[in-house]
């Protein structure tokens, strides 16, 4: 280094700024939507519209794999049918091309907003790049979880979120929609979240495969002035909340060694750390992670504000009005049907129950969770995914709730997408309300179908 | 017969209407239900949702969709098990499972893709309540050129259901062939079919009874599934494979000068693993059939691996000419 003089600078690394004309990407941006519109779509299509609708998404990539195709294809099939300036869709050569052609594309300019979509073993093909995309700094870059079985065995095409939450290290902020308007509303607040100076942090909005992805209904676009103002405004309201760094390269002599292999301040790819420093890397990634609580309650407010609908908060609680005495903590959606069934349960099992909703799946709610459990006397969690032990939900929720007496029934249902029945929904609620009587769990785990209990695991 | 004012009555009452369909990969399901879904859906009180079930099978394998609609909002996620409406799109599809199960406790309204007046459908199926058929397949020959019998099974589930107007029901197919890109003359050639079709489907108000009844069959357990059981599923003969065949066409084996060379390449191709054979320490397995008729998908893997071509592809009927129940 010449300069022995300390500069400031942010602290996620070098930012090419002018290699993209963002000013002549905007201008040249032809809105698909200029006004409020009504549709029929899928969960895939609602997953792609906002790419269609932002400036800021200029470049999107992707690979098909079963049940995310139609996000893909969408997109081409727009693209290809009307004069897009300034989009580009690529189909690659395989998920791990995705990836880095995501993460290249994001780091070159961080102003666009990059996206991809892909499910199961196609999410697990691009674990080595997306481990380090979630750690590199960059929030503009989405991956769309169409959530499928995955490591499976034997092969399954439909919905759970295995995929999801085997990745839940990698770094993203994860979060598990239901219903189109959910989808495409989640969508189009994860960038002002993610790319938010405190956050630093990519995104994977979640839904599950075919009961979500191959599910239409009614979804309500917003007019893309509207969209892109939306989170023109909330990186601009942003900005003032980056907290700037020195900059260490510049500070010869200073306390700490320069570290090896950081080439200009970026810490976003192909750099290596040695052990002086790796684990701080990591600390200031958790702390990044953590800052998404408030961050996303922000958006959620200012999302509310200019649409009228209900902003990404990090759970869904129904029946919650009336203090339940049990709670029913799921994810996906199967969510839904629990919560069409709230009155029926609370009539057949005479108990009040509410339904939590996951939406935030990582970083995990625990603080909400914890506060919202508070005066409930049995909490039943439904685990969709194959765990080792008693459910990826099931250990978050204990975690949330450590040091209290409240029983925890573990439900393991709905693997590789099967259906979660009325039948099922009832046996759950039946069995956390005998929880909720006797004071403690019956069983470790327990695997429901069709409101047979086909087999668990009991308490040791 | 009160069973189509119910259904509207109920649905007027803020309940919720389940629709239920099962064919075969490539018919046309989905068109179908998303056709009749746009068309509930243009009225805007009402909330739609759509959906297929389908698996990581082919062409020609048994596909079932869903359609569950309310007044406000749909939450419940859950698959259809007892329907208001069960369509049968393809009655090879019928053969492999029963497409009314789950009905009958109440009037269902039953639509099928079929030559079978509606006495003689509700004589093959057991069904009691209305009964509206279609011979949806000479439909699509007429005006597709193809035997396409979706188009004409949407137009008869409107008059069925009767909870769309026709007209509005046309819209939205038309609508739904734009999306996907259906060329003018062809979007034009459904559309007539579909005018056909309202015309020509035949609807009867029949009796319940015992034997209409059909109760759902209740899940007992998975049983033991030992490590590789997925591959005595896939290529067990106790499992009838043959409906998933790519209807119209099957598979012969003819060796009349017993010229098999023992090459085993058909016996490694097929899939199903149904390649009948005598193994001969000399010449090695000599072929001398297979289980076309059960288990035969007509994926053509024994045609292309056979170095004689001692297999080939034929034209064939999968369901009897009129299919009139008494087969």
């Amino acid at each position: 280094m010449q300069s022995t003089a300390r500069r400031l600078v942010p602290p996620y690394g070098a930012t090419y700024d002018g290699s993209v004309d963002l000013g002549a990407l905007r201008a040249a941006h032809r809105p698909r939507y200029l006004e409020r519109t009504r549709k029929a779509v899928d969960g895939n299509t609602a997953a792609a519209i906002p790419f269609l609708q932002w400036w800021r998404a200029a470049i999107l990539a992707g690979f098909p794999i079963t049940p995310a195709t139609k996000w893909l294809e969408h997109l081409a099939a727009e693209v290809a049918a009307g004069p897009s300036p300034g989009k580009r869709v690529k189909l690659l050569e395989s998920e791990h091309a995705v990836a880095d052609y995501l993460a290249g594309v994001a780091s070159a300019c961080r102003g666009l907003v990059v996206g991809t979509a892909t499910s199961s073993v196609g999410l697990d093909h691009m674990t080595e790049s997306i481990r380090s995309l979630g750690a590199s700094g960059l929030g503009n870059v989405m991956v769309v979880d169409v959530c499928r079985a995955t490591a499976n065995y034997p092969l399954c095409i439909e919905g759970d979120p295995s995929d999801l939450l085997a990745h839940r290290d990698d770094g993203f902020i994860q979060v598990a929609c239901r219903g189109v308007q959910q989808i495409y509303d989640t969508v189009l607040q994860l960038p002002a979240i993610g790319m938010d100076p405190r956050v630093l942090t990519p995104t994977m909005p979640s839904y599950y495969g075919i009961k979500d992805s191959h599910r239409s209904g009614v979804l309500v676009v917003e007019p893309d002035r509207e969209v892109n103002d939306f989170l023109d405004d909330a990186l601009r309201a942003a900005e003032g909340a980056s907290p700037v760094v020195e900059d260490f390269l510049a500070t010869e002599g200073a306390a700490h060694p320069t570290p090896p292999g950081l080439l200009d301040g970026d810490t976003a790819l192909g750099s290596c750390a040695t052990s002086d420093w790796f684990q701080g890397f990591k600390l200031a990634q958790k702390q990044r992670l953590a800052a998404v609580h408030q961050v996303m309650g922000e958006v959620a407010d200012s999302f509310e504000a200019r649409f009228g609908r209900p902003g990404l908060r990090p759970l869904e609680l129904i029946g919650f009005a009336d203090a339940p005495e049990i709670a029913l903590v799921c994810m996906g959606p199967d969510a839904g049907t629990a919560i069409h069934l709230l009155g029926r349960i609370r009539e057949e099992l005479g108990v009040r129950a509410g339904v939590i909703a996951i939406r935030l799946v990582t970083p995990f709610p625990s603080a909400a969770l914890a506060a919202a459990l508070e005066r409930v006397t049995a909490v039943g969690v439904i685990n969709n995914a194959h765990h080792y032990g008693r459910g990826h939900l099931t250990l978050d929720v204990e975690d949330a709730m450590a040091g209290r007496p409240t029983p925890v029934e573990a439900f393991f249902c709905g693997l590789g997408g099967a259906d979660v029945s009325t039948s099922t929904w009832l046996a759950i609620a039946r069995t956390t309300a005998e929880a909720a009587a006797r004071g403690r769990a019956g069983r470790r785990w327990r695997m429901v179908h069709e409101g047979l209990e086909i087999g668990g695991e009991d308490l040791r | 017969m009160a069973a189509v004012s119910t259904l509207a009555e109920r649905l007027a009452r803020g309940e919720a209407i389940d629709v239920r369909g099962d064919g075969k990969a490539g018919g046309g399901l989905v068109l179908v239900m998303q056709s009749f879904a746009a068309a509930l859906a243009r009225e805007s009180s009402l909330a739609v949702h759509e959906w297929p079930l389908f698996s990581s099978a082919r062409r020609g394998a048994n596909v079932r969709a869903f359609l569950r609609v309310a007044r406000g909002q749909v939450e419940a996620a859950c698959q259809v098990i007892e329907p208001d409406v069960a369509l049968l799109m393809n009655e090879a599809a019928g053969d492999e499972i029963d497409f009314a199960e789950g009905t009958g406790e109440r009037p269902a309204i039953y639509v099928l893709n079929t030559r079978a007046t509606p006495e003689q459908a509700a004589a093959r199926y057991r069904l009691g309540g209305r009964v509206a058929t279609i011979a949806g397949d000479d439909l699509g020959l007429e005006h597709l050129g193809r035997p396409l019998g979706n188009i004409a099974l949407l137009a008869a589930l409107v008059r069925a259901t009767e909870l769309v107007d026709p007209a509005r029901a046309r819209e939205a197919l038309a609508g739904n062939l734009a999306k996907r890109r259906i060329p003018g003359p062809l979007a034009a050639a459904n559309l007539a079919l579909f005018d056909a079709a309202l015309a020509r489907a035949a609807l009867r108000d029949l009796p319940l009874s015992p034997a209409t009844s059909h109760p759902r069959a209740r899940f007992v357990s998975y049983g033991p599934l030992p490590v590789g059981a997925q591959v005595a599923l896939r290529t067990s003969h106790a499992r009838r494979t043959s409906g998933y065949g790519r209807p119209g066409i099957k598979i012969e084996f003819a060796d009349p000068g017993s010229r098999c060379n023992g090459c085993s390449l058909c016996v490694a191709q097929c899939p199903d693993g149904i390649i009948q054979f005598t193994a001969d320490p000399k010449r090695g397995a000599i072929v001398h059939g297979a289980r076309f008729d059960t288990h035969c998908k007509g994926c053509r893997e024994c045609v292309t691996a056979c170095p004689l071509d001692l297999f080939r592809e034929v034209a064939a009927v999968t369901r009897p000419e009129g299919a009139t129940g008494e087969t």
